[in-house]
């Protein structure tokens, strides 16, 4: 029965060759779509919270709600080398973020400071990866590195001097000056309009919160999953700490994330129907060629059902050919977007950038979105087939015969 | 007509009691700032597992110019605060920066639990208030006059209303009871070890509850209070303010 499904396949080459096409080129429609929806928030999560705030942070318990300084944490008190004992933690990186408000001359603007360890920092905030003028600095000095969006604000460059006001530790005065060694480009536009960068021992000092830090950002080793490791930490006592994932940390990315993906699943649902009708097509197309066919195998003596499933085994094999090419040559495609993202211009852009994303469209490598849509689409096909069971079911062989 | 009388004499009694009032605060206010003073004190701000304490001098001239300046910690050394008339200026070197402050503060003064109003128009309720006396207390030991001061209206203040315990004695103020505007007791004021200060019986203690949270307080402590030495009209000038020492 097998072999006579696939001695009918070779009969009619142009039809099965047009079958397979209108199958793979739906799995390629479908996946490139996909691909490229969860690849462009692969990337952000990967390049906003992997690169930038870390898939998990450590605070003081109850800080990150109100983000009060008067909750940081103690880092004396801190037993760091029992977290860096848990599995997968690779580093733990300290942070003194706060606000403050920047003065130059006449124009004052307020902004998020960082202070920072560059020594130990994410990928994200690498500064010689991310300065477009002027120098790094380490965890002592005294020059700090301005976001480019900032420094065009104030119109300063290197070596102006901006001053901080701000309230710190209990409220105690967060006054400084300090001069502009470096103007980073930050991937994050948010980031990019109001960062400040500072050496982590001056804005320790400057809040008043010597010893103490907002957040230790954990690094996690390559290879290992953060929801075990924040799970590992959560269980290693971590006394009076809360152990944050991004994903309780940022919920608004969830959230959009969630918004976009259902956004994405009505369109691809749209694309389902042009793809089942354009299967039904072919089916109904193959029906119609072969009435004749069909009534002579009838009346010289196969049975219905057996016609039915050998025609069934047919399409089957014809979908699943097509669904399979269709997974295996939306690879490369996939690959090629990811390292070679659509750069998004005009527009487009400015209302991306709005969002806080990156304008870049890149695409998953993920094989599921290819096994999945292949998987829909083949059952799709197999549904589409019953049409031609039904036919044959139905057939009266001198009619079709005379057609 | 004897009802036109009987009702003249309550009036004139109630601006006899306003007047007599006013003269209590007055002279309380006096006794306690003198015709100038300079003074030391440490301030101790404490909140559940912490505390901290600032050193500070202080100059008060009339009831419209005074000067504080933050001695220590090292780190908010230097920080000068001005009051001349309507104007106040903050001055903080880390950044040598002069910053113009409104006249109603209604923060609290660098994280203590002294509101920023209280202490630069400290001695100086008699201009934006008005007192009234209704009725006596003993407070800490002493018989007190208990004096509510409401704002004058359009005085620039932070207080919807004042309460005062001034000894009927000394006229030294012993307490006091900030409240805002719905009348809700916002911060209780505690004077208390009276000591002699160049030959004045001044509280060396004086204590600033928040009501929200019992167990946060900040505590100003007097070492050292000059009622004698003169100070220059000149000294409460934005000119002077980066000299202040």
């Amino acid at each position: 029965m097998l072999k006579l499904a696939w001695r009918n396949i070779w009969r009619n080459k142009g039809r099965s060759v047009i079958t397979i096409a209108a199958v793979m080129f739906c799995v390629i429609f479908a996946v490139v779509l996909r691909s490229f929806q969860v690849g462009v928030w692969e990337n952000m999560i990967h390049d906003i919270v992997g690169n930038n705030f870390g898939y998990l942070q450590i605070h003081e318990d109850g800080f990150w709600a109100d983000q009060s300084l008067d909750r940081t944490m103690d880092l004396s008190a801190v037993d760091s080398e029992e977290l860096l004992a848990v599995d997968g933690v690779d580093r733990l990186i300290p942070r003194m973020e706060s606000f403050s408000l920047l003065y130059h001359g006449s124009n004052t603007k307020g902004s998020l400071v960082m202070g920072i360890d560059p020594a130990v920092e994410l990928p994200g905030l690498q500064l010689d990866d991310i300065l477009i003028e002027g120098r790094s600095f380490s965890r002592d000095d005294s020059v700090i590195v301005v976001s480019e969006g900032l420094a065009k604000y104030f119109n300063v460059g290197l070596g102006d001097t901006l001053l901080f006001m701000g309230q710190g530790y209990h409220g105690a005065t967060a006054y400084g000056a300090f001069p502009i060694g470096g103007i980073a480009r930050m991937t994050n536009p948010e980031l990019n309009k109001q960062l400040v960068l500072m050496p982590f021992h001056k804005a320790q000092y400057m809040y008043n919160c010597t010893d103490r830090a907002t957040t230790l950002v954990v690094a996690i080793e390559e290879d290992a999953d953060y929801e075990v490791v924040g799970a590992a930490l959560k269980g290693s006592g971590a006394e009076g700490l809360e152990i944050l994932e991004w994903k309780e940390l940022f919920p608004e990315i969830i959230q959009t994330i969630e918004v976009d993906m259902a956004g994405g699943r009505i369109f691809v649902t749209i694309l389902y129907f042009i793809i089942s009708f354009v299967l039904l097509g072919t089916v109904i197309m193959m029906v119609a060629e072969r009435q004749r066919e069909f009534g002579i195998l009838v009346s010289i003596g196969m049975k219905k059902t057996k016609l039915a499933f050998v025609t069934l085994l047919e399409n089957i094999m014809l979908i699943m050919g097509g669904a399979i090419v269709g997974m295996a040559v939306v690879k490369p495609v996939q690959f090629y977007f990811k390292y070679n993202p659509i750069d998004l211009s005009g527009q487009m852009k400015e209302a991306i950038e709005q969002y806080n994303f990156e304008p870049k469209l890149y695409t998953t490598t993920s094989f599921i979105i290819n096994l999945n849509h292949g998987t829909i689409i083949f059952f799709i096909g197999v549904l589409v087939s019953l049409y031609a069971v039904v036919k044959i079911m139905k057939l009266n062989p001198i009619e079709s015969m005379r057609s | 007509m004897k009802r036109i009388l009987i009702l003249c004499s309550l009036v004139f009694a109630t601006t006899l009691a306003a007047q007599d009032a006013t003269a209590i605060l007055k002279k309380s206010e006096a006794y306690l700032r003198g015709a100038q003073s300079t003074a030391e004190v440490s301030i101790t701000t404490v909140r559940p597992g912490w505390q901290r304490t600032m050193d500070a001098k202080l100059w008060n001239k009339g009831t419209d110019k005074s000067c504080i300046l933050i001695t220590g910690p090292k780190r908010d050394a230097g920080t000068v605060f001005m009051k001349n008339g309507e104007d106040i200026w903050n001055y903080v070197p880390a950044i040598k920066k002069l910053v113009a402050l409104p006249a109603a503060l209604v923060q609290n003064w660098m994280g203590t639990d002294i509101s920023n109003d209280a202490l630069i128009n400290a001695g100086a309720l008699t201009v934006d208030y008005t007192p009234e006396i209704t009725g006596s207390k003993q407070v800490a030991g002493a018989d007190c006059w208990v004096l509510e001061l409401t704002p004058k209206p359009d005085a620039p203040v932070v207080w919807g209303k004042i309460i005062a315990y001034v000894d009927k004695d000394t006229y030294v103020q012993l307490g006091g009871e900030f409240y805002d505007e719905e009348e809700f007791l916002i911060t209780e004021m505690q004077a208390s070890e009276l000591t002699n200060f160049d030959g004045r019986k001044l509280p060396k203690v004086i204590k600033m509850i928040p009501a929200e949270d019992p167990e946060s307080y900040t505590e100003i402590r007097y070492s050292y209070v000059d009622f004698t030495t003169p100070i220059p009209d000149s000294f409460f000038t934005k000119a002077n303010i980066k000299n202040v020492k």
